[in-house]
């Protein structure tokens, strides 16, 4: 089989001028732009395109429309490609898959000769016998089976992967005349409309239709010429098309999911009209695997999308009036036809084609079918022979055809597997010999080949139908409210009865005028007749397995794994069906197709897990971390500094000089309105009626049920004007939660989440009020700025709100100003602070300094089950407040009695330990270390821990797990440094 | 099917932006027996029909409004701030 190309014609996709260099198993491959992979591997003289899935059988182009197994290539690293679709570019690396040393001579084929040993569901049966056999065979088995190989080293760009959002009203999947037709029609009510095809360009098989378009509003015209004129119909503003985008699924709610190359798009529509067409049912004759045997549309597109024709000498099976279709292209592309076989006669030919077939000799055999391909590699000839009424084969009518080129046009499947995942429903009908749609689902309409009538106009007039009726119902369905640009249709109603009554008309002719012709089937089972090419099943293996027991449908297809394969289904369903209905007596109209799931189309996992969105937040300080060569730490979403070098270092310079610490993570709310405080009073357990302006006060926040969720600071800057802070992370929840409170008690107040608004710097240590006293404009002296003291200043000029707080237990300020100014503060205190050896501190000194004095972190120190009287904050819970939220389950605490409790702990010995580490009374656990670390000022490891309750006095000693050994520690109360706190208050 | 929800500030947006509240229970008073703060903080009514319950708009204008919704097909029939429901059945 030698395929060439015609000189250029009207309708091809290719663009001469411009040629596309790749490579194939590494030798360099030229070709057309437009031209796809296989259709330049065809020119080269490749026949053979894979190797089937089981046998290793040579497989070549099929159906050449991205349906069936055939053609699957690795491109560019990824494997199983469908070569028939994906377009040639530039730089290509395409390789063969699933045959070793090379496609055409594979040595796992010979595995076709051994086929008695792989028989239908194979791996129940065999090599299990002796039993140390079925691992051994089951490796094998593994590696020679399957179509291509995951390379696990390949490089992947995470970002190579996009998703997208469409909201519009209308949804037209398809764009061939029904698909067009309707979008024109729906286009000019205003709607937004979303046009889905999978094709480089729209048409639809009008693309590759030659012949003119007859019985039609385009009678006399080619169809390409059509595809032009409803295209043109179908430009609108209101019209987003997607080419070589594929709609992989219907999902609930109106999702359409859509895969575009390597973008996802889902669509969240209101109406979905569903045009997607048919595809060519394939006919089981042994042999019907061999390269060289292509499905009709295959071909026409070849000739008239690539002007390629894939062999020399045809031979064409048709039943219907598309085979006359095919013959005129042959003839036109100079291919010689030895025979064509119309199994349901030739008496709808046309006849002018019928005076040409004549003049050139070929013979037309009304009634004869395909009984036998012969040939080893490829397609060598086809044995023909006649049936007579009883499906019988007339005897001493064999023939015996010579070809290189087998073109089956034998019937239609509608590409209905959308509808059918919406929810419609669809049936056999008998004298279509096609499925048909029976129930259909609302804001779901159907247009054109998919309804199983394959009339040019019943589809440009179904379409323009369905636009009309997705129209009327988006009509009724929308609320005056909605914008005035979808214009008034009055005529809507008559427009929609007319259409329907000449699609009824042109049905009802359609119905009357289809004779499917005569079908044979070859009784020799022995031989290759495959019924599912994915999964290399004969149609033998479908009759044992129901033999065996497996004769419900979906039973047979679990079992047999027909429709399983990468086809799912589109090529063997109905083939596979009609046997089961055959041996178990049922009519195809009475029995039931396997469930249509999605995708339609395989898809990358990459491609539904998108681009890789982690966002990271970053400070206003980020640059000066890292310009600081800070090694950073993730708290949530945040990065922050976890240190700059030395632990120590930072450590000390808190506790000895001064240290600068950006806790711009914390969460900042604006709390303003005459209701602020009541809302507050609330909300955190403190008391907070009587904080005075330029006052703070430890704020803690607990569930309903008095679990400690957060805790921050309250700072009073104005009569109704509070700062509140709340831990890094919880910034969302606290914003929540609070207009919750707010909302649900109607209360006057306004909150405004002032996080990445403001930046936050704590500068800390007995040096800190000197440093500052150079750049604030306020007196800082111990009476003025007491310590829990909240004042307004300009820092180095910067406005901000100075919050005297001891979180790391010595004399600070926590600085909160507008985020722009956060670097030039930041300078300004590091220069200034030189003469004080200032030093930034980082988290992990941070959390240390703050174990000193023994602090609780929520969601650190506690978690869920936390209630606050066991995490020792009983301190900061005012029973005195009428209500406050988690009152009602504390004070059920206060009266069942503490379980468990958080306690202080400093280690007797020089043993370390660490986070996490179990406490065990009586070889049995019974609590953990939440925070634990070396404490320079008591110089022995300290740490936080919960205990029973009744270990919790002061001076107990507990036994600490520390890398498989005990360690003892003594319980302390209070803080680990500087017990009275006189530091901070200094 | 209720994938797209109409906040009463913002219009109708992605059902992914919002975060489900829960049922619009009223809050009991702190005396309360424990049977009754039982049923707000854990029980759930779980009806089989038309609730009315919390929606936040998260990725959004960040506002609380209320949501009525059908539980049986899960459509939501109207959403309104809380200012506007007249009957306040969630007001502590």
């Amino acid at each position: 089989m030698k395929a060439t190309r015609l000189p250029q014609k009207v309708g091809e996709q290719i663009n001469r001028s411009k040629s596309v260099t790749f490579t194939y198993n590494g030798r360099s491959v030229q070709c057309y732009e437009g031209d796809t992979v296989a259709a330049a591997l065809l020119m080269e003289g490749r026949n053979i395109f894979g190797r089937s899935f089981k046998y290793h059988r040579p497989r070549g182009l099929f159906c050449v429309a991205g349906r069936c197994p055939n053609c699957f290539m690795e491109v560019n690293g990824q494997p199983n490609v469908k070569s028939c679709t994906m377009l040639a570019k530039d730089g290509m690396e395409v390789k063969p898959q699933n045959a070793w040393p090379s496609l055409d001579h594979d040595l796992s084929s010979i595995i076709d000769h051994f086929s008695f040993l792989l028989p239908v569901g194979f791996y129940y049966k065999k090599f299990i016998h002796p039993k140390w056999l079925w691992p051994v065979a089951r490796k094998i088995i593994r590696r020679a089976a399957g179509y291509g190989k995951v390379n696990l080293n390949l490089q992947r760009n995470e970002s190579e992967y996009e998703d997208e959002y469409r909201y519009v009203d209308i949804a037209i999947i398809g764009g061939g005349p029904a698909g067009l037709s309707a979008a024109a029609e729906a286009s000019k009510s205003g709607y937004r409309i979303l046009l889905v095809d999978d094709q480089p360009e729209l048409g639809g098989h009008l693309r590759y239709k030659a012949s003119s378009c007859d019985n039609s509003e385009f009678s006399g015209i080619t169809g390409f010429e059509a595809a032009k004129t409803l295209i043109q119909q179908a430009s609108a503003t209101n019209i987003e098309v997607l080419n070589n985008a594929t709609c992989f699924g219907i999902y609930e709610g109106n999702l359409v999911g859509i895969s575009q190359g390597k973008k996802l798009i889902r669509a969240r529509v209101k109406k979905i009209i569903i045009a997607t067409g048919c595809f060519e049912r394939p006919f089981s004759f042994p042999n019907n695997d061999l390269p060289g045997i292509f499905l009709r549309e295959g071909v026409q597109r070849l000739i008239n999308l690539h002007s390629i024709t894939p062999g020399r000498t045809a031979v064409v099976v048709t039943n219907n009036k598309y085979g006359s279709e095919i013959a005129a292209d042959l003839l036109d592309a100079g291919v010689k036809i030895s025979a064509i076989a119309a199994t349901n006669g030739s008496a709808m030919w046309g006849n002018s084609l019928k005076t040409r077939l004549n003049e050139e000799r070929i013979q037309l055999l009304d009634g004869y079918t395909v009984v036998e391909a012969k040939g080893k590699s490829g397609v060598k000839g086809a044995v023909l022979a006649k049936v007579n009424e009883q499906g019988n084969l007339v005897p001493d009518s064999l023939k015996n055809v010579p070809c290189d080129l087998l073109v089956l046009s034998t019937g239609f499947e509608p590409a209905n597997a959308l509808l059918l995942q919406a929810g419609c429903e669809a049936v056999f009908d008998e004298k279509l010999g096609e499925s048909t749609l029976s129930n259909m689902v609302p804001s779901v309409y159907a247009a054109g080949d998919v309804t199983a009538i394959h009339d040019l106009q019943v589809s440009i007039l179904q379409g323009r139908l369905a636009g009309l009726q997705a129209e009327a119902d988006l009509r009724k369905e929308q609320k005056r409210s909605e914008p005035i640009s979808i214009k008034t249709n009055p005529e809507l109603e008559q427009k929609m009865s007319q259409c329907l009554a000449e699609v009824n008309a042109l049905t009802a002719k359609y119905r009357d005028d289809i004779h499917p012709g005569l079908t044979y089937r070859s009784p020799d089972e022995k031989e290759k007749k495959f019924v599912c090419i994915c999964e290399d099943l004969v149609e033998k293996d479908i009759k044992v397995a129901i033999e065996e027991g497996f004769d419900d449908i979906e039973t047979l297809k679990r079992y047999t794994t027909f429709a399983m394969g990468p086809c799912q289904g589109k090529l063997c369903s109905l083939t596979c069906t009609a046997i089961h209905a055959e041996q178990t007596g049922l009519k195809l109209s009475e029995t039931k197709r396997t469930t249509s799931r999605p995708p339609y189309q395989p898809l990358a996992m990459g491609l539904l897990n998108g681009p890789p969105h982690r966002p990271i937040r970053l400070t206003a300080l980020h640059h000066k971390h890292t310009s600081l060569n800070a090694t950073l730490m993730d708290m949530g979403e945040w990065k922050r500094p976890k240190s700059y070098g030395s632990l120590e270092q930072e450590y000390r310079a808190i506790r000895e000089r001064v240290g600068i610490i950006d806790v711009s993570t914390l969460g900042r709310f604006l709390i303003k309105g005459p209701d602020s405080g009541k809302l507050l009073e609330m909300v955190y357990t403190h008391l907070y009626s009587n904080l005075k302006v330029g006052r703070a006060r430890y704020a803690l926040l607990l569930s309903e049920t008095g679990k400690v969720v957060d805790d921050g600071i309250i700072a009073r800057i104005g009569e109704d004007e509070y700062l509140t802070t709340s831990s890094t992370g919880n910034a969302e929840f606290v914003e929540n939660w609070l207009k919750w409170w707010q909302v649900t008690g109607s209360l006057d107040v306004t909150i405004t989440n002032m996080t990445s608004g403001l930046a936050a710097i704590n500068v800390a240590g007995p040096r800190a009020r000197e440093l500052l006293s150079h750049l604030a404009d306020i007196d800082l002296s111990n009476e003025a700025a007491s310590y829990m003291s909240c004042k307004k200043a300009n820092v180095a000029g910067v406005p901000g709100i100075m919050l005297r707080i001891g979180f790391v237990g010595e004399v600070g300020w926590e600085i909160h100003f507008p985020a722009e100014y956060a670097e030039y503060l930041w300078d300004k205190l590091m220069s200034e602070g030189q003469a004080y050896d200032i030093r930034p501190v980082g988290v992990e000194a941070m959390r240390l300094l703050s174990l000193d004095k023994r602090h609780i972190w929520p969601t650190l120190d506690t978690d869920a089950a936390s209630d606050a009287l066991e995490a020792d904050l009983a301190w900061a819970v005012k029973f005195e407040k009428t209500d406050f939220v988690g009152k009602h389950y504390l004070l059920k605490t206060q009266h069942d009695g503490l379980r468990q409790h958080i306690i202080g702990f400093v280690v007797k010995g020089t043993g370390a330990v660490s986070n996490g580490d179990v406490i065990v009374a009586e070889s049995k656990p019974v609590g953990r270390v939440t925070t634990a670390g070396y404490s320079y000022a008591r110089e022995k490891y300290v740490g936080i821990a919960w205990v029973p309750a009744k270990s919790a006095n002061e001076h107990n000693i507990i036994s600490i797990v520390h890398d498989g050994h005990p360690v003892e520690a003594e319980v302390v109360s209070g803080a680990f440094y500087d017990h009275e706190g006189q530091r901070m208050k200094n | 099917m209720a994938l797209i929800i109409k906040c009463p500030n913002c219009g109708e947006r992605s059902a992914y932006e919002f975060l489900f509240g829960g049922e619009a229970l009223r809050r009991p008073t702190v005396n309360a027996p424990d049977q009754e703060w039982y049923n707000y903080v854990y029980g759930r009514r779980n009806i089989h029909g038309i609730q009315k319950e919390w929606c936040y708009h998260r990725f959004g204008c960040k506002r609380w409004f209320l949501l009525r919704r059908n539980t049986s097909d899960n459509t939501v029939l109207e959403t309104f701030l809380p200012e506007d429901d007249k009957e306040k059945d969630w007001k502590t």
